[in-house]
């Protein structure tokens, strides 16, 4: 261990020192406020160091290893880092106002959110299979704390559930890890490519070899479905995301969603590389797809709480994801980018700006409605033009209608899919994304169309106003020039293909 | 191949112990009696301690007696003996039948995947300095572990306590 | 680079995002826009006329490379037209002034009404004139914000309901255009969205290289794909049941728009790719052909006899235009006949049709939402006898009925005309159901004629009739209304009298089309 080792972490240690510095400092200081600002300084200085690491300022170049190869510092993990710690800053930023008013315990609030940071962080980076495990529980328990913090009579029983089936989820990943390392022999994602590189020749090999992998494999692409939000393990997402207080719905739908599409991605591409496993896990990954866009989108026509609605929206997204990730290229990387991976990445960092604009919006007017009933935001045009507008762009994009990110996300996903002769795939995708227009339109139609039915006055607070302004600028302007991020992800993706 | 030879003492023990640990979690799950259920896992708790003593791996066997049967499921059985009617927890639910279909396929495919003959038995890990003794002892080899190549889990895992601590408290004082 | 076809894409779009972001007063926005769409009308007249016959081919293009800059994604800016699009453009710079021009009555939220209006405007001539095919796919979306809103927020009766169903219908229609468009993409030997070949840039199209691609999935998959997908836009019987629901519940000016151009993006699509695209391929059209032209006359004849039965104004000018819209389907299943130039003269006529339906009828909506406002009603038996007090709007009416039922010097004769004549010759079952189509005219003089009599002649409506307590009072055209009117009015005469402006133009279109 030298230094440099801990120089390539220094962005978790910051996070880390952050929130232990907020458990100390909510003793003695009674301002909250200045909690967030901590905070918030400790993730920007965090995002500094971060595009340090990035430029060479601080190492040579990205692409080296830390703590005897558990840890490695390349393009992948940086671009995964600057997405979380930029909506980390967005989540905290916008939620001063929620805090003061709906949390108890502000000073916890706020430090397990930046813990479960650092887990999140830590995990897009390690490649071993013992550090994976321990960061998703680093990401996952200040998560069950952070769940029930909320004030309403539901997050309790919100949080129960996420426990058990992040529990659940826990024990099938590590069950999957026990065969990954029984038949490759090492917890190292490079060491158990070689083995699997040097013993399988053909798909048979495989399957009579390799069983034991396949079925580790499998038992873990399962048990990250809890973090994706995906089918199968997908039924906590709406009593979660409509206990959970808000800022915490929101990580959850962007932040966690990402950090599991960046283990499901570099366990494929690192670990498996250009095996032959890739076709029964696009099969695999097919499937869950399927289910999950197809659940996502009938479960949300029918749903009235606009937070459920949103969960269920989430799911469907997972799914859409997931067709992205089953358009397995192996070889078509760096000469085609409408191969999966990279429309992958460009789909989760538009879905941040997407989905964060839409619920730090709901955050700032439910605070004025006192409701998170659809029916509540009817005749919000009238009251605030412009919040109204800012919903409106966030809708459409999660929609899929140009000029925003949506749109061009959904365009890679399925050229990947018709790409890798997944055509069928692709079509029950687009299918899919007609469904869910009919639950996005009742959005726009109860706030734009439906005469007001209550006087209370929206009031949203300065610092949601700046950063999902901030939100929409990014959704119309990735829509608008999508290679600002699709040239970031080609080198991100490179960066962890073991061929 | 180990099935093939004849069974050593130390096969005997393992089958009977699997055997005790396998029927000893159907039970803890299908009694109704909540207190009951707290000593059967104390009881299987023991005996997958001998299964870890089996494997050669003291420490972690002692570890596990320690803190499971000695922490863990005394607490349990405190916090069962202060719930009032003990005898008359919920049963299972009635998905239970529902769930023996996917719970047997599971079950085929695990067995097959660990009947499989191809389980890595030695290991390949190749340490920058192979350590000197092989495992003369469990626990400074387990030690050294830690602070060498898990040094980065050992760290997170304190941050996990230091998470778990501080989401009971503010859970705690949610209640309160 | 000429930029001005990127001039008239983008000043209706930048002008809705100046009316949005910048504009407050009412009075201020509505002259804005007025002049917005009169420099756009001048606009599409200028580069009409601009279009050099002579030499054919794409013209007035603007391109910039690599707008997508990625390896492998060869997505380029590039716009410009050609004899087909040229006309459909300067239909669209037409209809545009005349819903704008024809909703000085607005009052209800005007600033988002002309933005969205605009914004329209903009995106639907964005489709017509982009030659790449993910921008024409954007186009093709974009379309469907304004819509939903104008639709749901300034329509009538379950305006809601036939807005969802308008945007789910299209999405549907985009979702199999997409998956089209990706399958023809990555096939091998062609990467590239470019829809037609273009030589001065060096751009090789995909009509072109569809002869020699190895097509990810079967070519005809591909092409019902396309074709569905336009004929739920066109719309085609059996897919046309949001048309009705749509065009009732609109306010005015966007059924003038949906009737005028909206549909008109199903029948360039079907032109542009259903034609161009798989006319040089290894796709077979001898049993494409008689499938659509049998749908065709189904569209015609069946659109005719709902149309006969309708008691609302809108609802029956919709349902017409289900049967109008049958016969560009059925000139444009000539194109199994064609070998030489002289054989386009059915689908010459169908692409006409486009131009023609769009004036016709447009004018057609704008005098039912004109009737309607004074009357209150569109429903048909409550009304009667509306002449003695609205005879300039009567006049009006009884050109476009006359130009819709097929009236010798007006231009849906011409149309009409050329699709029979064409389609008759190919023979066998098109002759057949080139008699069918021309059964539907004479439903179409049945209809027409019939409605006007029972609207604007005959007795005066009945003590039940809510009309007749004001029947006094009513109006007639107002001198702003004279503008909309007359700009829908000039080009059914021009055209009619004197078919060959566009004609020749259109020609040249369908003449490279097929690489002739």
């Amino acid at each position: 261990m030298s230094f440099q080792d801990f120089l390539i972490i220094s962005p978790e240690i910051v996070i880390s020192f952050t929130a232990i510095s907020v458990f100390l400092l909510d003793l003695f200081i009674n301002n909250k406020k200045f909690l967030v600002n901590v905070s918030i300084a400790g993730l920007l200085f965090s995002f500094i160091l971060t595009l340090g690491l990035s430029n060479g300022w601080l190492i040579e170049s990205p692409g080296v290893y830390a703590f005897f190869s558990s840890i490695k510092l390349d393009e992948f993990s940086l671009f995964f880092k600057v997405l979380i710690i930029l909506s980390g800053v967005a989540v905290i930023g916008s939620s001063g106002e929620y805090i003061s008013s709906n949390i108890e315990s502000k000073g916890e609030f706020l430090g397990l959110l930046l813990l479960s940071i650092t887990g999140m962080l830590l995990l897009v980076s390690s490649v071993e299979l013992i550090t994976v495990w321990v960061s998703l529980e680093l990401t996952a328990i200040p998560l069950v704390a952070l769940v029930a913090l909320g004030k309403n009579d539901t997050s309790l029983e919100a949080s129960l559930k996420f426990l058990i089936l992040s529990a659940v989820s826990s024990v099938v990943i590590l069950y999957g890890l026990v065969f990954l390392y029984g038949y490759s022999g090492s917890t190292y994602f490079n060491d158990i490519f070689s083995y699997i590189s040097s013993t399988t020749s053909s798909p048979e090999d495989l399957i009579v070899l390799n069983y034991g992998l396949l079925i580790g494999i499998i038992l873990l692409v399962l048990g990250i479905s809890f973090k994706l939000a995906a089918f199968p393990f997908q039924m906590w997402v709406p009593d979660v995301y409509q206990g959970a207080p808000t800022p915490i719905t929101a990580y959850l739908s962007v932040v966690s969603k990402a950090a599991g599409f960046a283990v499901l991605l570099r366990i494929i591409y690192s670990v498996l590389g250009g095996n032959d496993f890739s076709v029964i896990l696009s099969n695999l990954f097919s499937i869950i797809a399927v289910f999950s866009m197809t659940i996502g989108n009938v479960m949300a026509l029918r749903q009235n709480d606009i937070k459920r609605l949103l969960a269920y929206s989430t799911i469907a997204h997972a799914g859409y994801l997931l067709i992205g990730v089953a358009s397995l290229n192996i070889s078509g990387i760096g000469e085609n980018l409408y191969s999966g991976p990279q429309g992958v990445l460009y789909y989760l960092a538009g879905y941040a700006f997407t989905n964060l604009t839409a619920f730090l919006l709901i955050i700032g007017v439910s605070k004025s409605i006192g409701t998170f009933e659809l029916s509540g935001f009817a005749g919000l045009r009238k009251k605030s033009p412009l919040t109204s507008f800012v919903l409106a762009v966030s809708v459409i994009s999660l929609l899929g209608i140009p000029p925003t990110v949506g749109f061009m996300s959904k365009i890679f996903i399925f050229s990947a899919a018709v790409n890798t002769n997944l055509t069928w795939l692709a079509i029950v995708g687009v299918i899919n994304s007609v469904i869910s227009a009919y639950y996005y339109l009742r959005i726009l139609k109860i706030v734009f169309v439906d005469p007001e039915n209550n006087q209370s006055e929206i009031k949203v607070s300065k610092s949601i106003s700046l950063i999902t302004l901030i939100g929409m600028i990014g959704i119309l302007l990735l829509g608008l020039f999508p290679s600002l991020i699709l040239e970031i992800a080609e080198i991100a993706v490179m960066s962890i293909v073991n061929i | 191949m180990v099935f093939a030879d004849l069974p050593t003492l130390v096969d005997i023990v393992f089958w009977i112990i699997a055997l005790f640990t396998v029927c000893g979690s159907v039970a803890i799950i299908s009694v109704n009696n909540v207190f009951k259920s707290a000593v059967l896992l104390a009881l299987t708790m023991v005996s997958v301690a001998i299964l870890y003593f089996l494997l050669s791996a003291d420490f972690i066997g002692v570890i596990q007696i320690l803190v499971y049967v000695g922490a863990v499921s005394v607490l349990i059985a405190f916090a069962v003996m202060l719930v009032k009617d003990v005898p008359r927890s919920n049963s299972a639910n009635n998905l239970i039948n529902l769930s023996i279909i996917p719970s047997t396929i599971f079950l085929v495919i695990i067995a097959f995947a660990i009947g499989a003959e191809n389980w890595i038995t030695k290991t390949t890990i190749n340490y920058e300095e192979p350590l000197n003794e092989i495992v003369v002892s469990n626990v400074s080899w387990i030690g050294e572990l830690l602070i060498r190549e898990y040094f980065i889990s050992f760290q997170i895992a304190g941050l996990i306590l230091l998470a778990a601590l501080i989401g009971a408290l503010a859970l705690l004082r949610r209640e309160g | 680079m000429n930029g001005l076809i990127s001039i008239i894409v983008f000043i209706p779009i930048l002008a809705s995002i100046i009316i949005l972001a910048l504009l407050r007063n009412d009075k201020l926005i509505r002259r804005f826009s007025f002049s917005i769409v009169s420099i756009e009308l001048i606009l599409t007249i200028f580069a009409f006329s601009l279009y050099d016959k002579a030499k054919g081919g794409i013209q007035l293009v603007d391109f910039i490379e690599g707008w997508i800059p990625i390896k492998g994604f060869n997505a380029n800016y590039l716009v410009g037209i050609d004899g087909l699009s040229a006309p459909l453009v300067l239909l669209s710079g037409i209809l545009g002034a005349a819903a704008v021009w024809g909703s000085w009555r607005i009052k209800n939220r005007v600033k988002e009404y002309f933005a969205l209006l605009l914004f329209l405007q903009g995106v639907v001539i964005g489709v017509f004139v982009s030659l790449d095919l993910l921008l024409f796919f954007i186009f093709w979306e974009a379309e469907l914000i304004p819509m939903y809103f104008l639709i749901s927020i300034w329509g009538s009766g379950r305006a809601h309901y036939s807005a969802a169903k308008f945007v789910i219908f299209t999405l549907f229609a985009g979702a199999l255009l997409i998956i089209g468009i990706l399958a023809i993409y990555l096939s091998q030997g062609i990467n590239s969205f470019t829809m037609v070949s273009i030589p001065e840039l060096n751009l090789q199209g995909i009509p072109e290289l569809m002869a020699g691609a190895n097509l990810l999935i079967p070519v005809s998959i591909i092409f019902w794909l396309f074709f569905i997908s336009f004929a739920i836009k066109l719309p085609l019987w059996p897919l046309h049941s949001w048309l009705p629901d749509a065009h009732t519940d609109a306010p005015t000016a966007v059924s003038v728009m949906l009737a005028g151009i909206l549909l008109k993006m199903g029948g360039y699509g079907i032109f542009r790719i259903s034609l161009g695209f798989f006319k040089n391929s290894s796709f077979n059209f001898d049993i494409a052909a008689p499938i659509l032209v049998i749908l065709g006359a189904i569209s015609v004849i069946y659109g005719a006899i709902l149309t006969i039965r309708q008691t609302d104004l809108k609802r029956l000018i919709a349902f017409s235009s289900v049967s109008h819209m049958g016969y560009v389907i059925i000139g444009f299943s000539s194109l199994i006949s064609v070998v030489s130039i002289n054989d386009t003269l059915a689908l010459n006529g169908a692409a006409l049709q486009l131009f023609t339906h769009g004036t016709i009828t447009g004018l057609a909506f704008l005098l039912v939402g004109l009737v309607y406002d004074r009357t209150h009603t569109r429903y048909i038996p409550d009304l009667g006898g509306l002449t003695s007090k609205m005879p300039i709007i009567a006049v009006f009416f009884l050109i476009a009925g006359f130009g819709s039922l097929g009236l010798p010097g007006l231009s849906g004769f011409v149309a009409e005309l050329m699709i029979f004549l064409g389609t008759f010759q190919v023979g066998n079952i098109f002759a057949i159901a080139t008699v069918i189509g021309v059964f539907g005219v004479v439903l179409a003089a049945g209809y027409t004629l019939w409605m006007i009599q029972r609207s604007f002649f005959g007795n005066k409506p009945s003590k039940e009739s809510p009309v007749s307590k004001d029947f006094e009072t009513l109006s007639d055209m107002h001198i702003l209304d004279v503008l909309p009117v007359l700009v829908l009015t000039i080009p059914i005469f021009v055209v009619g009298i004197y078919p060959r402006l566009l004609t020749d133009i259109i020609e040249i279109g369908i003449r490279e089309m097929f690489l002739l």
